[in-house]
């Protein structure tokens, strides 16, 4: 699913890895959630979402899922 | 592969390196068949004792990575998963050489032979009880746990192929009769072998 993390990431200037340990999860689970290629569970996505203070889906957008 | 998870390897590999030298010594050099059974069973058991060393190598290994600090309830399952494992591990060779030495040495009756194999198999199911017990456990990291479970799913898929090639060649061609408990260890080596290509995919 595409996602705004990478660039929510930056603005705050965190490693990869800086994020990871901040969610507790993996340094690979932010790197494939990053790249689209792993949906992350609710929970994890409402901590992200709580992390950079906004809503879940500001963050994920599913409507080229939706559209096709 | 970062030159830490190299070294890491090396020294995995030599634990296991050692432990089959060891054994290797202990029939050649060490164990006679005058010796009495449990004595030569114990001769073969010490040289497994460096299995144990896989254990904290892995704690070392996870909690020092340099590319990931993992926090303490991350931690805590990976070390379960290494102690149940490695305790597992050992109690098959344990286990194995006492049943081994002694169908080579006894005459036994046929329901001791039925007992003592399902006893040889027991730690086995030990050991993927250990992995699938990590595998389902809430506090391994949930892209980890998805990486395990597809690892298994294609690691277990391709054994039922292999197992249903050489199935086909035993009957059609005369290939050599594949003992069935080879089928975990075929299963193992897959699940060790696919996990970096099932990891590519999400890259």
């Amino acid at each position: 699913m595409k996602n705004t993390l990478r660039v929510l990431r930056a603005e705050r200037r965190w490693s990869q890895a800086e994020l990871a340990q901040r969610l507790d999860v993996s340094r690979q689970s932010i790197n494939a959630i990053e790249t689209g290629k792993y949906d992350p569970s609710l929970p994890l996505a409402f901590k992200i979402a709580r992390l950079f203070e906004s809503r879940i889906e500001d963050i994920f957008d599913d409507e080229f899922i939706v559209g096709t | 592969m970062t030159a830490y998870k190299r070294q890491f390897l090396l020294r995995f590999a030599g634990v296991l390196i050692l432990f089959a030298v060891l054994e290797w010594a202990a029939g050649q050099f060490l164990v006679r068949d005058t010796w009495p059974y449990v004595w030569s069973v114990i001769g073969y058991i010490l040289p497994a004792l460096p299995l144990f060393a896989i254990i904290p190598l892995v704690n070392h290994y996870a909690a020092n990575r340099p590319d990931e600090a993992l926090s303490k309830k991350r931690l805590a399952p990976a070390r379960r998963y290494m102690i149940r494992l490695g305790i597992s591990m050992f109690f098959y060779v344990v286990v194995l050489m006492f049943s081994v030495a002694a169908l080579n040495r006894f005459d036994l009756a046929l329901q001791i032979k039925v007992i003592m194999a399902i006893l040889t198999a027991l730690p086995i199911g030990a050991i993927l009880w250990a992995v699938s017990s990590f595998m389902f456990d809430q506090d391994v990291d949930e892209f980890e746990r998805m990486i395990l479970a597809r690892s298994v799913i294609v690691a277990a898929t391709l054994t039922f192929f292999f197992t249903a090639i050489w199935g086909f060649l035993e009957n059609f061609a005369a290939a050599p009769d594949f003992p069935l408990y080879i089928v975990v260890v075929v299963y193992f080596g897959l699940f060790g072998i696919v996990q970096p290509f099932v990891r590519r995919g999400f890259k």
